[in-house]
């Protein structure tokens, strides 16, 4: 059995790490609600403009635009979305294990400094880095989202893909890989992201008339898909930021309540110690006494 | 009478989602009407007043932000950045969001070196605080 003292000193110091991980819990909690809020409201809206964009896609027949355009992939962009600081559970390790599953060469953009510190370590090529603010403002993803765009049409990339963890609820949270350019198959991103964002958004409108456009076909598709890629990333840094906030407020409660177990079965050590201590010197003195009368 | 459903989608949340029977949305090519069975439509909206007459009869005005509008299976669809509805609209308030926002904006232009995504965001205060005012104005 360990001395008494070294027992108090382990009590003391579990207790201070308790101390420090119920405070980033509590943190974590307060803006775990407002991640959460923002990602959840922001989903009719990215599902909703997906679905105009098919709209337009779909009814207006034939159209010129770089996103449209389906050319053979020899590099893949991916955009990898993850956290800045660690202590969020298992969330960064199991997104990077998807990156091992990208086939073929491909390049990356990262936000969040720990998907550049695990990309440059593993040997990927990272083209850029970006970082967000907890409380992710679509000013500050349009310049990740702008960057790849750039880097698409000038040919840097062939596809962009966006690797995020889906927020599913303070559980559950799920790495997924979503392709956004090429638009060719936008009928099918439609479908994951109506199955990922839910079916909150609008619902399903069978219509087989012909659409009208005004001003004109041309000036929708002039501001449209941009802008649909920007939502996208966007609404995705959110999910993201839902997960982590979630993660780390799971991951600090449960180190919070291990601190507290633990804490409880070295005070019981402490105790038997002690009272160990206690009786020892009783049977001394008992001894003592007997051999002195 | 037929209705048709109205969403109004922002990035805030859905802002409204009801069966109404007519709606004037302004477009970038002029105010529209839309009643059921409209047939299917892409459009562009400017910031400006929308204009809701629900099944019932009575009238309601929303100050809404620039977007896209879409009719599709008897619904209309709005995305748009923002939609207030007019009895929300604090009209002091949005004078002075809109008087703090003109004024960052005129130092945005003696210093050119500014974020051009923070000068649109302002532009888009602006924008629609001069909507809310246009749509409070019109209900005294």
């Amino acid at each position: 059995m360990k001395g008494i003292r070294e027992i108090r000193q382990r009590i003391k110091s579990v207790k201070g790490t308790a101390q420090i991980t119920r405070a980033m819990q509590l943190v974590a909690a307060s803006k775990m609600k407002r991640a959460q809020a923002a990602a959840l409201l922001g989903r009719p809206y990215a599902l909703l403009m997906a679905e105009i964009l098919v709209s337009l896609l779909e009814k207006a027949g034939d159209m010129q635009h770089p996103f449209l355009q389906g050319r053979p992939v020899v590099t893949r962009g991916v955009l990898v979305v993850a956290t800045d600081k660690g202590l969020c559970g298992g969330l960064n390790t199991n997104l990077f294990r998807h990156v091992v599953d990208v086939q073929g060469p491909a390049r990356y953009v990262t936000i969040g400094r720990k998907a550049t510190q695990f990309l440059s370590r593993t040997g990927h090529e990272v083209m850029a880095e970006f970082s967000v603010t907890d409380h992710a403002a679509f000013a500050e993803v349009r310049s990740p989202a702008e960057y790849l765009i750039r880097a698409y049409l000038e040919g840097k990339v062939d596809t962009v893909e966006v690797l995020y963890t889906r927020f599913i609820n303070t559980l559950r949270q799920e790495p997924c890989l979503q392709p956004i350019l090429p638009l060719t198959s936008l009928a099918e991103t439609l479908e994951t992201l109506r199955h990922r964002l839910g079916k909150d958004g609008a619902a399903l409108h069978a219509d087989t008339r012909e659409m009208a456009f005004e001003p004109n076909a041309n000036a929708l598709l002039a501001a449209l898909p941009e802008l649909f890629v920007k939502q996208e990333v966007y609404q995705m840094v959110l999910e993201s930021k839902a997960s982590e906030h979630s993660a780390r407020m799971v991951a600090m409660k449960s180190a919070t309540d291990n601190a507290k177990n633990l804490v409880d079965s070295l005070t019981l050590e402490y105790n038997k110690a002690r009272q160990a201590g206690i009786t020892q010197e009783i049977l001394e003195i008992a001894a003592s006494t007997l051999q002195s009368a | 009478m037929s209705s048709l459903t109205l969403e109004i989608i922002t990035p805030e949340g859905v802002a409204f989602r009801e069966s109404v029977s007519a709606v004037a949305v302004p477009t970038t090519e002029g105010e529209i009407g839309v009643l059921a069975h409209h047939i299917p439509l892409l459009t562009l909206i400017r910031a400006g007043e929308l204009h809701v007459t629900r099944t019932g009869g009575q009238k309601e005005y929303l100050a809404v932000d620039r977007g896209f509008a879409r009719v599709l299976g008897n619904t209309l669809s709005i995305l748009t950045e923002a939609a207030i509805h007019v009895n929300d609209i604090d009209i002091e308030k949005v004078a002075e969001a809109q008087k703090r926002a003109e004024a960052a904006l005129q130092e945005a232009q003696a210093h050119p070196q500014m974020d051009p995504a923070e000068v649109e965001k302002l532009e888009a205060i602006v924008r629609f605080a001069l909507a809310q005012r246009l749509v409070k104005k019109k209900q005294y």
